[in-house]
């Protein structure tokens, strides 16, 4: 800094002024709504500029109001700022630059996976002008006893209590519905970036993406699934074949892969009447079969998901690809919670409690019930509460090793 | 626990259109007996006294976020479509802001335990106690997140500064190196430490002499680093006209010390560049040090 360049040491003196003595008022301060209300300039005329007047002396609220500033995401615009048409217009171009290779990614990322499920793209474009197949679903993330047996659902699913020092709990297996939101949240769909949720559906669930499945007692049908299960069995890719359920399972095991297979091979004059007459069934077929169970992380590229035949998968590459890390079936899996991308619990049938603390190792956790777990949630590897099919509630505090049970509030 | 206050009857058509016109969710599981506690928390809140007219509810129920207020009353009493909904459309939301605000490690923590406070505490009846009783629906959810956000960060920068200031041995020996304006050097000019006091007292108090948004303009982009657009945002002006605005004041600020220190100070042209000078070399010195050990403002 040359001497005499008052102007560079003018600008230091009026920072060194407008921060030192603006640290006296911080009496009056507002609460968080207020200053929300106030960044949304959604407060009354009169009561911005009061908060004018004490943002310009309190130095506490003006780095709250910053640190707001800073948080915003990159697409916010929350704020009913002018703005003139030559400002905007420089961002166009690079704007439609992002826009187009976000287009191409996808493309590409399609074009991926169609290479990858030759068996699926195949049968599927044989079975469009055959059959007016039911709109493809939407990726089912959730456990199948939420939608299907409904236990422990009509209420709410986790109302524990935590200590102050539980931190990063949340409701009973909530973080894997994550993709579902579309259809419950009134036209919003939920932000997948960041962390917590940041799995794509349609890179989770492979399976899910698939077309409803035809009415199982189909006679024709049955007849052809005996003829079609082999050929496809040899023919998929290892990705597909971990979301096959055990062919013991009856009608309830028939993967997506197989009833497309089905579907290309039905006459056209039948399609109709059987999409009809078959569509309750295919739900709960769907429901109770062919949706793994995902369980985000926090880090938005790691997640497990409870596959169909009971294994449990990772993926550390946002649902693109998944490693099987405990592939005996262990009983039947509904919900799991993964509070960090190392810590994962899940729970199950019979008081079933597994939980990995290194994101690879599963143990078998005491359960402190023999009951059905409909639900777990948990903010680190010792703290977890399960929900029973019942609605008790279970805390442990040391991994495991002892449970509190719990009255619902 | 925030108070509620009871609504007229008179009101109730417009509570149920209000309800209807929030489009909530089914799943959600928010009854109009729900949904008018919530308003109710709402109202209480904001208004605290039952004389308030209905008509003065009524505008005041047009401005909520309706369908946020829904959610937080909902998620607060534990019903799990309403938890589900905000895990899948708010969480990564949060753990974003918290990563902007704080930095990817401390961010972490900090929104792990707002989470765990959206949650619920146990309380002393043993009842659940979230923080989601505390939103009332004035502004978006998302924005009271981050708001909240903000606010504990803040507050966890002035708690630790604080403590260091404590903890730290040099401070209580009270003699930081760059906090005494005549350790300046053997060379010092004896007027020194008298220069730098009168500058600093000059700008003190012309800052204390500008209109309140001038003021709050020059310290968002002096002290909090926002930038021109930032600001504008935040004041509802263009960043052409935050500049042109911040230009004018800083001028007019430089024209007030300087005229106040020659005319005021009687101080020679010389003598306010040296102050300045001083200022730059000495940069930061401490005002309340310096006025300590002389006693009184200088003339």
């Amino acid at each position: 800094m040359k001497p005499g360049d008052n102007k560079t040491g003018f600008d230091a003196m009026m920072r060194r002024g407008l921060s030192s003595d603006s640290t006296q008022a911080v009496q009056g301060c507002p609460d968080a709504e207020f200053l929300a209300a106030y960044y949304e300039r959604s407060l009354a005329p009169s009561e911005i500029e009061q908060f004018d007047a004490h943002l310009a002396t309190c130095a506490s609220c003006r780095a709250q109001i910053a640190a707001l500033v800073r948080s915003e995401s990159p697409a916010e615009t929350p704020l009913d700022a002018p703005a003139s048409w030559l400002w905007n217009w420089r961002w166009l171009a690079p704007a439609v630059t992002a826009i187009a290779i976000v287009l191409i990614w996808v493309g590409i990322r399609a074009h991926y996976k169609a290479i990858k499920e030759p068996v699926n793209v195949a049968m599927s474009q044989t079975a469009a002008p055959l059959e007016p197949m039911p709109q493809a679903p939407q990726p089912q993330l959730a456990p199948p006893s939420r939608t299907v047996t409904g236990d422990g659902l009509s209420k709410p699913a986790a109302t524990p209590t935590f200590k102050k020092k539980f931190s990063g709990a949340s409701p009973s297996g909530l973080a894997k519905q994550n993709g579902e939101a579309p259809t419950s949240a009134a036209g919003e769909p939920p932000s997948l970036t960041g962390e917590g949720g940041g799995v794509s559906s349609a890179g989770g669930v492979p399976g899910g993406a698939a077309p409803a499945p035809p009415p199982p007692d189909d006679s024709a049908l049955t007849a052809t699934l005996a003829q079609s299960a082999p050929a496809d069995a040899t023919s998929t890719t290892r990705n597909a074949t971990k979301l096959e359920a055990p062919q013991s399972s009856g009608a309830g095991a028939v993967t997506a892969r197989h009833q497309l297979a089905l579907s290309a091979k039905i006459p056209a004059s039948n399609a109709p009447t059987r999409a009809k007459s078959a569509e309750a069934d295919q739900l709960q077929v769907r429901e109770e079969s062919s949706n793994p169970i995902l369980i985000p992380s926090p880090d938005a590229m790691k997640s497990w998901r409870i596959a169909v035949s009971g294994a449990i998968e990772f993926s550390s590459d946002s649902g693109v690809t998944w490693e099987m890390q405990r592939p005996e079936i262990v009983g039947a899996m509904t919900s799991g919670f993964a509070p960090s991308a190392r810590i994962c619990w899940i729970v199950g049938r019979g008081g079933a409690v597994l939980r990995t603390v290194n994101g690879i190792d599963w143990i078998k956790v005491i359960a402190p019930t023999t009951e059905d777990l409909t639900a777990v949630i948990a903010s680190s590897a010792k703290h977890a509460q399960v929900t029973a099919a019942g609605g008790t509630v279970f805390v442990t505090k040391d991994g495991g090793k002892s449970w509190k049970q719990q009255n619902n509030p | 626990m925030p108070t509620s206050l009871q609504l007229a009857p008179e009101l109730r058509p417009k509570l149920e259109e209000v309800f209807r016109r929030a489009e909530i969710p089914e799943c959600w599981g928010c009854s109009i007996e729900d949904f008018t506690r919530a308003v109710e928390r709402s109202v209480g809140a904001r208004f605290r006294d039952s004389q308030t007219s209905a008509r003065e509810i009524s505008a005041y129920l047009e401005t909520l976020h309706l369908q946020d207020l829904a959610l937080s009353y909902c998620c607060a009493a534990g019903k799990s479509g309403a938890w589900e909904h905000f895990v899948a459309r708010f969480r990564p939301e949060l753990y974003r802001a918290a990563r902007a605000i704080a930095g990817d490690s401390v961010g972490r923590d900090l929104a792990d335990s707002l989470y765990a406070e959206l949650y619920g505490l146990e309380s002393r009846e043993g009842r659940r106690r979230s923080l989601f009783d505390y939103f009332h629906g004035r502004s978006k959810l998302s924005t009271w997140l981050r708001a909240i956000l903000a606010q504990r960060h803040v507050d966890e920068i002035r708690r630790t500064r604080r403590t260091e200031s404590l903890d730290d041995p040099e401070s209580e020996a009270g003699d930081p190196p760059q906090a005494e304006p005549a350790a300046a050097g053997d060379d010092a000019d004896p007027q020194r430490s008298r220069y730098l006091v009168l500058v600093q007292t000059v700008l003190a108090a012309a800052l204390a002499g500008l209109a309140a948004r001038d003021r709050l303009r020059l310290a968002y982009y002096y002290v909090d680093d926002l930038t021109l657009a930032q600001i504008g945002r935040l004041l509802g002006e263009h960043e052409a006209t935050v500049s042109r605005k911040l230009e004018r004041v800083r001028r007019e600020l430089r024209k007030n010390v300087d005229g106040e220190l020659r005319n005021k100070k009687r101080l020679s042209e010389a003598q306010v560049q040296l102050c300045y000078e001083y200022a730059q070399q000495e940069w930061p010195f401490d005002l309340t040090r310096a006025l300590s050990s002389k006693g009184s403002i200088p003339k």
